[in-house]
């Protein structure tokens, strides 16, 4: 029952959360799933995230892309894998395609069933209840060319999550105004950072805020002497600013 | 402004794109072959046509060529456009001007003479060549940087003495007039469009063509398309002279084009001769048999026939994108009904490539013995047998990059494990070359029949499959994936010989893989992962095909898209990108391919994915 939430930047610069993906799976030779969130250049992103996870260890690789036609054999396979990785894009588009395809339900039962379910920016956006973190701040948005109405994501985790967060004036403003229109907390996190969800705990490696009725709590950097996170663990430390 | 601008340092570049522009200025009508071959040329004097827009500039192939600063951004400024406009605005006064006195402005009439080309064309009634040749075109002349030298063409300048409709009516046309097929002299901008996004596309995947350099628009929706190509002679300039049994015309012309091949570094002969001519012959066999072998595998219709038309000498080019079309399936029968005579198909390119080294073989002995002989006494020449053997080779070597192998496995199975090779071509052709139970039929433009199976699908689809899990899959998913959209059911029975040859498939692809791999488990997995990354970019859902690029110009025309210069200069080279088969390419801008039109245009692409 674990999530991995990357923010975003390069598939190398996230080891940590690399390796948290993998050691959740307690495997010696897990195998990988990779879900772009369209085929448009989704194959180039595969091979560098396929580098960075062998640099961690020895993995078997599956590529399921779902804008294109597959078979009953090829989505079966896919989903056997012990991570599950959905890839950034355009939440949008990746949330609509999951949901004609009916694999909203089939993520949820593979997440019930113990897999490791993951996610880069907007990969990591639909694990959580809505994907609302997608339509602001205007200067910062995707595009909803899709004309999607229907915000319900996976709802993986119970807090909502912005990702690419850059610390300025009108990111606050802009995440500290959308905090007071849910009643979840939002999670935002720079590139390079991102959460771990694991059997009800969750750890933040890099660091992360949270935006949550109008107020910002800063969550400073994980630890630097202890960079291999290990499963379970709260490494955080909480401050008011 | 100007003393702004000679005051601050910031100056010099802009100097020198300035310079860079004029000399633009030097592609003036004059060429080589003028003095070389002064009877293939038909001369004419030009002047310039107004009204000229700039819509298409090719930034990538200028930088290639020198005429613009390797560091010169994709934008055209006003100063571009001008040498552009002054350039390559033109169109030439014919003999209809001539016969009815019409006059024009001397300060619209350019000082040097352009040249239309004489050579052979089928659809001309006279076969030797005595009234055919550029019909519409004209040659802007050369243009040289480090040590290469490109010619430059433009199609749409005018109605010339060598196009069909003037030997078929015995008159001359006014330039514009449309009451006769093949005469106006000018070109369709949507073509023009078409044309230019279809050549890059296949030059950056490695399909040699000749390639578009600007596209300029007139209000009428005509056109005047600069092409350039670093030797845009045909077999059927050539041949005219063996059909006229023009000797030293004929010398005159190959020694010509073998001075500017070496010139150029294109000459690579494998055989150990020292006569230039048979390293031409030997050249020329293999450049067509990977061509025939390339047009066969990406399923690429080009029209090749006798005339030698069609097709650059170099390389075995593509030129002339009026009929050229890529089709998304094994569309057997399609032929084209050019009115008096059909088209061929692809399968039987390879036989007019062949009869074109035959041809090739018979000009070779002609020049070299001074005696012409029967064509027919070229068909066991030696040669042919080559061009039989290098067509196989090329035909299975783009088989293998297809599935996705590195050039590295392609030539180790090629080399090592020939028997394995066969086996899989066999059994991919057996599939390749289904046609629907429907037959044969008519369509707008001539006949088709319809390709039962997607086997390009197949290519990518089925690595994925393995590496998700390494066994087998079932027939049914085999014939899900497989099937194309016109395939009936009766056309898909999974009878026990088809079940036999959907297990052999894949028991073939899995042993060369092994074998790529030389049967280490783990290169296996490796192998699998690379053809997997490789074969999803080859073999895209979405590749372009022939009616997809009309669609694609069609749109950009009637939504006007075409006339908002700016945005079709940023859109073409980033949806020609997206159709790149390499990983290598440049980076994405996630922002620009999110556009609407952009999206738009895809949408077509897919739509029309498996039609001719």
């Amino acid at each position: 029952m674990s999530l991995v939430l990357y923010s975003g930047g390069h598939f190398a610069d996230n080891a940590a959360l690399n390796r948290a993906c993998l050691d959740a799976t307690r495997k010696s030779l897990p195998r990988v799933t990779y879900i772009p969130s369209s085929s448009d250049y989704g194959i180039e992103d595969f091979r560098d995230f396929v580098a960075a996870f062998e640099e961690i260890r020895p993995c078997t690789f599956a590529y399921f892309p779902i804008d294109t036609p597959f078979t009953g054999e090829m989505r079966s396979r896919a989903l056997a894998s012990d991570v599950i990785f959905l890839s950034g894009g355009n939440t949008f588009y990746f949330l609509r395609n999951l949901r004609k395809l009916g694999l909203i339900r089939e993520l949820r039962h593979a997440h019930a069933e113990g897999k490791v379910i993951a996610g880069l920016s907007a990969g990591a956006i639909l694990l959580t209840p809505n994907i609302g973190t997608a339509s602001f701040p205007s200067f910062d948005c995707d595009e909803n060319f899709v004309g999607l109405r229907n915000f319900a994501a996976l709802g993986l985790a119970p807090f909502e999550f912005f990702p690419h967060y850059s610390q300025s004036e009108r990111y606050r403003r802009a995440l500290a105004g959308a905090s007071r229109r849910t009643k979840n907390p939002i999670y935002a996190a720079p590139d390079g950072s991102g959460l771990v969800v694991s059997n009800g705990e969750f750890r933040v490696v890099g660091a992360a805020h949270v935006f949550h009725k109008g107020h910002m709590l800063s969550i400073a950097k994980a630890s630097r002497r202890a960079p291999r996170p290990t499963e379970g663990s709260v490494d955080i430390e909480l401050s008011l600013t | 402004m100007i003393k702004t601008q000679t005051k601050k340092p910031a100056t010099g570049p802009r100097k020198t794109s300035s310079l860079l522009y004029e000399s633009l200025s030097r592609i003036d009508g004059r060429h080589p072959l003028q003095d070389c071959s002064p009877e293939m040329c038909l001369l004419y004097n030009v002047r310039t046509r107004p009204g000229a827009e700039v819509a298409y500039f090719n930034f990538d192939l200028a930088r290639e060529m020198g005429l613009i600063e390797a560091s010169h951004p994709n934008r055209l400024n006003a100063e571009l456009s001008r040498a552009l406009i002054g350039a390559f605005s033109l169109v030439i006064i014919n003999e209809y001007d001539l016969e009815n006195k019409i006059s024009y402005p001397k300060d619209s009439i350019r000082p040097h003479k352009y040249m239309a080309t004489r050579y052979l064309q089928l659809q001309h009634p006279n076969k030797t060549g005595k009234t055919s040749g550029d019909g519409r075109s004209i040659w802007n002349g050369t243009w040289s940087y480090k040590n290469r030298t490109w010619d430059v063409s433009s199609c749409g300048t005018g109605a010339t003495a060598l196009s069909p409709a003037v030997a078929l009516h015995n008159r001359n046309f006014k330039t514009g007039d449309t009451t006769v097929s093949y005469g106006c002299g000018l070109a369709d901008y949507s073509d023009a469009l078409g044309a230019a996004m279809l050549s890059e596309i296949f030059h950056k995947n490695g399909t040699p063509t000749e390639r578009t350099l600007a596209v300029l628009r007139f209000k009428d929706g005509t056109s005047i398309n600069v092409r350039a190509g670093e030797n845009l002679l045909r077999p059927a300039h050539m041949f005219r002279y063996l059909k006229l049994s023009e000797r030293d015309n004929l010398k005159s012309i190959v020694d010509y084009h073998i001075a500017r091949e070496k010139k150029n570094g294109r000459w690579q002969p494998e055989i150990s001769s020292s006569d230039p001519y048979l390293q031409l012959l030997d050249i020329f066999c293999r450049d067509f048999a990977r061509s025939a072998a390339l047009f066969e595998r990406e399923y690429i219709f080009c029209w090749l026939d006798w005339d030698g038309d069609n097709i650059l000498i170099s390389e075995g080019a593509i030129l002339d994108y009026g009929s050229v079309r890529q089709f998304g399936l094994f569309h057997r029968d399609y032929r084209y009904d050019d009115v008096e005579r059909w088209s061929t198909n692809i399968p039987e390119q390879k036989s007019k490539a062949r009869y074109l080294v035959q041809t090739f073989a018979q000009m070779i002995d002609f020049l070299r013995s001074g005696d012409k002989k029967n064509v027919r006494r070229f068909a066991n020449d030696p040669v042919m047998e080559l061009f039989e053997t290098r067509f196989a080779h090329f035909k299975k070597k783009f088989l293998l990059r297809n599935m996705g192998l590195s050039e590295k496995h392609q030539n180790q199975l090629l080399q090592k494990h020939a028997s394995a090779v066969t086996r899989f071509e066999t059994l991919f052709e057996y599939f390749e070359r289904q046609q629907s139970a429907k037959g044969v039929y008519k369509v707008d433009d001539g006949i088709t029949s319809d390709a039962v199976f997607c086997m390009r699908d197949v290519l990518r689809e089925l690595p994925k499959l393995f590496l998700a899990e390494d066994t087998t899959i079932k027939d049914s998913t085999f014939i899900e994936i497989a099937r194309s959209s016109y395939a009936e059911d009766k056309d898909l029975s999974l009878t026990p010989s088809r079940s036999r040859h959907i297990q052999n498939f894949q028991k073939q692809y899995r042993r060369l893989l092994h074998l790529a791999g030389e049967n280490d488990r783990r290169s296996f997995h490796r192998i699998l992962l690379e053809i997997t990354m490789r074969s999803s970019l080859i073999n895209r859902h979405d590749r372009i095909t022939g009616n997809g690029i009309i669609r694609v110009a069609d749109h950009l025309v009637k939504k006007k898209i075409a006339n908002r210069g700016s945005e079709l200069l940023s859109l073409l080279p980033e949806f020609i990108r997206y159709q790149v088969q390499g990983l290598e390419i440049s980076p994405r801008n996630h922002g620009t391919s999110t556009a609407p039109v952009l999206r738009r245009l895809i949408q077509i692409v897919q739509d029309s994915r498996e039609e001719i």
